[in-house]
């Protein structure tokens, strides 16, 4: 009897598909458990303790400020779960890949090579994602708010496109290796060192040229291909994170979607008889082996230049060949052991120094591009006609009032980014010409540039470090932040115009309800006077001297160091909180000159009546 | 039909098959042995879709079998060790191929289990190995293949399984014109049940024929002499064997029979007696010929 009868293409997909989620159902609802004990329930027994009450529950107290509370609560667990479960199904649905036997099961059935791929692949991104949307749906649901069930639900989208890019990137793994080890060592090795290759690679020049700050780029930049990571830095717990969701939300699915592309067509093209072999295809195995030796050769020869500098001090020159040479012995160990871990010995480890050696090119041509400032990075300094906007800015320091950042002075008129732009020449010309940070064009590495980070009051109300960004009328942004300067007779009266500018914008946006105390100095920054005890808790007193202060600005300007004399120096403290409960804090001092009369005859008035 | 044309394998530098040319007519049960390291294995896997070939094609009535899921739907692969997962129990794999072969015949599957007289609800890894290869059989036969390839399918198998596996086989092959390939060592029960047989040796095919054929091109002959005849009373024939005590010798030639009776009859023998060669002794002469094992 001839059977004529055929299923498609489609419906042995499925059946496929159903047949696996079957077969690992009990390790589905261990993971449905598990998240929705990480997440939901969690979140749940958060919003009863501390919305409980003497006398019952207040939700509406609690909730105003539990955004955070709640998205912490996701992001904690859930994502190592999530990461754990993925990976695990991921390589189970892909095992028939790296053993023979398993091999000639799956070999055998009467489905195209895509048709199995793909139902694999669908198999395992379906049991990983859908408890992900599972937990954050429930979790949304019971936060009681519509914002923060918005937020929880954009974070279980970013959470569900990691799973995704994890499960893909397990897939062409699993294709290019031929054993299931093979296939969870490379996996966690990429996780480790993509991470600590980024770092490396952008610590070295951050630390040694002027200007740079690795801090300006998005942590997202570290887990592109680390999957547990990008959990985190992706996630919406604040702004911390420098949060670039678009972004992160295309490269996840794109990055799915091209493994997704390339494990069909190379899963194509794989021969069954690899299984318990070594790589199908080596592109894993060279990609990893890259990221590991230029970390590896940039780490040890760092480590190993610092180490002989504390013995012996070498110039600039001799600092690069150490850490030349260095690298080199960095690169060639890590590519030994790396080489041992994948082939179980050493057979075609002298073939393979090809691809070390290709890493210690790339590596000296880094490290000689880093050295000698990136292509002029250190002297770039825009012209003011091409600049449309200028701020400068202490970084880290945030002071927000009515949507506005007073610790951010931004600037669009000429005179003023004009004045900046000299400011700005002049850091770049003092860290050009400072003895020892320049050498053969190459940036010392044992006493560099941006060296630790260093806090110091430099102008008046300005600590290093400092931002300074530029809007460019061709749309472009230039931005650069300098830990110290290296001159301390940085040239302040042509910021004189910008100064003033900005002490009125201090006083006249920042409400007095947000002045929490005054501190007074005798004279120019001198000691302290006992007085300011007095203004600091009396709130009476401290609005009168704050009303007093304002007068006095308004009608004699700001104090001119060449006109007038100062008589004391007020030091103002701000507070606000933000929309997360947080506390900030905000100073600036401001100089009384004896034409500051009301606020003189005050403060006179104090000191008699103590 | 089976149709190999040109079909080499690799593995690295290592040929597996060598230019393969080869015809299996429907209604075909094929025996498929060689000495140790021939490429059975291989040639069975490259027919059933497992591996690709590094040259040549296979035709599964004129369409290259590669990657064809309708041709392989007709085809049904047994390994020589069969893979079970951890939790599988026949019913749970009888699921999967249900899924995928739309010729899956439910009855028969029922029918099977009860012939072999195996739990299906029971995890197939702890069941002994030959019952294993009743389970994969079960399950072969329950997608009504057209196609059966089998490797070592015997190992394993009690004799009244064996039966009932030949009993399955030939009523297949006549009810359904099932072809059947089936790969081995035991050469007793491919003679028993293979009609056709390829011998393989390093990739190469050293004889392909009917099996009866294949026998009559040896011969055992038990002959004695009244007188101790000279060292070369059996010059010009091509004997294989030759073993002797006294007078009485035991020979193993190659050639026509009748030639070689003529032959013998001509030196006067006092006793001459012609007995059917097995296939082992047929398959041990072949692969001398070729310089294997002498």
């Amino acid at each position: 009897m001839e059977n004529n009868n055929v299923f498609s293409e489609k419906q042995k997909s499925i059946a496929l598909c159903k047949w696996l989620l079957k077969k690992y159902k009990p390790a589905m609802i261990a993971y449905w458990i598990l998240m929705l004990l990480a997440f939901p329930f969690v979140e749940l027994c958060a919003i009863l303790l501390n919305a409980k009450t003497n006398s019952g529950f207040d939700f509406s107290a609690y909730l105003d400020y539990a955004e955070v509370d709640l998205i912490l609560i996701q992001v904690s667990v859930t994502p190592l779960i999530a990461f754990i479960f993925s990976s695990i199904l991921a390589i189970l649905c892909f095992r028939f890949l790296h053993n023979k036997r398993l091999t000639d099961l799956f070999g055998g059935l009467p489905i195209s090579k895509k048709s199995m791929f793909l139902a694999c692949y669908f198999s395992a991104a379906v049991m990983s994602i859908v408890p992900v949307i599972g937990s954050g749906i429930v979790g949304a649901i019971i936060s009681f708010k519509i914002r923060f069930a918005l937020a929880i639900l954009l974070s279980t989208l970013k959470f569900s496109l990691v799973t995704l890019g994890n499960v893909s990137l397990i897939a062409f793994i699993s294709i290019c290796c031929g054993l299931t080890l093979d296939t969870i060592i490379s996996h966690l090795i990429l996780c480790i060192v993509y991470p600590l290759f980024i770092f490396i690679t952008l610590y070295f020049p951050s630390t040694i040229i002027p200007g740079m700050d690795m801090h300006q780029l998005p942590y997202n930049l570290y887990t592109l291909l680390c999957p547990l990571g990008a959990y985190y830095t992706g996630s919406e717990a604040s702004d911390l994170f420098l949060d670039h969701t678009v972004i992160f939300i295309i490269w996840w699915s794109a990055l799915s979607v091209i493994l997704t592309v390339l494990s069909t067509l190379l899963y194509k093209k794989r021969k069954a008889e690899v299984a318990q072999a070594g790589f199908a295809f080596s592109i894993v195995e060279k990609i990893i082996k890259f990221f590991a030796c230029f970390t590896g050769g940039l780490f040890v020869g760092y480590l190993i230049t610092f180490f002989f500098a504390v013995i012996h001090s070498f110039g600039i020159r001799g600092q690069y060949i150490f850490l030349g040479i260095d690298f080199i012995l960095g690169a060639l160990l890590v590519h030994f052991l790396i080489h041992l871990i994948f082939h179980k010995g050493l057979e075609g480890f002298k073939a393979s120094l090809k691809e070390c050696a290709i890493v210690v090119v790339v590596g000296f041509a880094y490290i000689i591009i880093a050295g000698s400032g990136l292509f002029g990075y250190v002297s770039q300094v825009p012209k003011a006609d091409d600049v449309k906007n200028i701020s400068i800015s202490e970084k880290y320091h945030k002071f927000t009032v009515n949507g506005k950042n007073i610790a951010e002075m931004k600037y669009s008129d000429k005179e003023s980014i004009e004045a900046l732009i000299s400011f700005h020449q002049e850091i770049v010309n003092d860290a050009n010409s400072y003895s020892g940070y320049n050498h053969y064009g190459l940036y010392n590495i044992l006493n560099p540039a941006n060296g630790f980070y260093y806090e110091s009051t430099f102008i008046d109300n300005w600590s290093f470090p400092i931002e300074i960004k530029y809007k460019l009328k061709n749309g472009r942004t230039i931005k650069r932040t300098y830990y110290y300067t290296y001159d301390d007779d940085i040239d302040t009266e042509q910021l004189s115009g910008v100064l003033a500018k900005r002490e009125k914008q201090v006083l006249y946006s920042i409400p007095k309800d947000n002045l929490e105390s005054i501190g007074i100095n005798k004279g120019r920054d001198g000691g302290s006077d006992d007085i300011d005890f007095y203004f600091s808790y009396n709130k009476n007193a401290k609005d009168k001297l704050y009303d007093a202060l304002l007068k006095d600005y308004t009608e004699n300007g700001p104090y001119d160091y060449k006109k007038n004399t100062c008589v004391y120096t007020i030091e103002l403290y701000y507070s606000n909180s933000t929309k997360y409960g947080e506390d900030n804090y905000f100073s600036y001092k401001i100089y009384i000159p004896d034409s500051f009369t009301n606020t003189l005859s005050l403060i006179g008035k104090a000191r008699r009546s103590l | 039909m089976i149709e190999i044309k040109n079909l080499t394998k690799k593995f690295d530098d290592t040929v597996a098959l060598n230019n393969l040319n080869c015809k299996i007519n429907p209604g075909t049960i094929m025996g498929l042995t060689g000495s140790n390291g021939s490429g059975k294995s291989t040639l069975l896997r490259t027919l059933s879709g497992v591996y690709a070939p590094d040259g040549g094609e296979i035709l599964i009535d004129e369409i290259n079998a590669f990657d064809d899921a309708k041709i392989k739907e007709q085809c049904f692969f047994i390994s020589d060790f069969p893979f079970f997962f951890n939790d599988s129990t026949l019913d749970k794999m009888a699921s999967l191929y249900r899924g995928m072969y739309a010729g899956w015949d439910e009855e028969h599957y029922k029918e099977l289990c009860s012939l072999f007289h195996l739990d299906s609800n029971k995890k197939i890894i702890l069941m002994s190995k030959g019952m294993q290869r009743q389970a994969s059989l079960i399950l072969a036969f329950s997608t009504r293949p057209k196609y059966l390839f089998l490797d070592e399918i015997f190992d394993g198998l009690d004799p009244v399984i064996r039966k009932t596996l030949k009993t399955l086989l030939i009523s297949e092959v006549s009810d359904n014109n099932l072809t059947c390939i089936i790969a081995s060592h035991n050469l007793r029960e491919i003679d028993d049940i293979c009609n056709n047989i390829i011998l393989l040796h390093q990739g190469n095919v050293v004889d392909s024929d009917d099996t009866d054929n294949i026998k009559n091109r040896i011969h055992k002959i038990q002959i004695a002499f009244n007188e101790t005849p000279g060292e070369d009373i059996f010059e010009g024939l091509d004997v294989q064997i030759l073993n002797h005590l006294g007078n009485y010798f035991s020979l193993m030639i190659k050639g026509d029979e009748d030639v070689i009776l003529d032959k013998l009859n001509s030196l006067n023998p006092a006793f001459i007696e012609v007995l059917p060669a097995t296939l082992e002794e047929a398959f041990i002469s072949e692969m001398e010929d070729v310089g294997y094992g002498k």
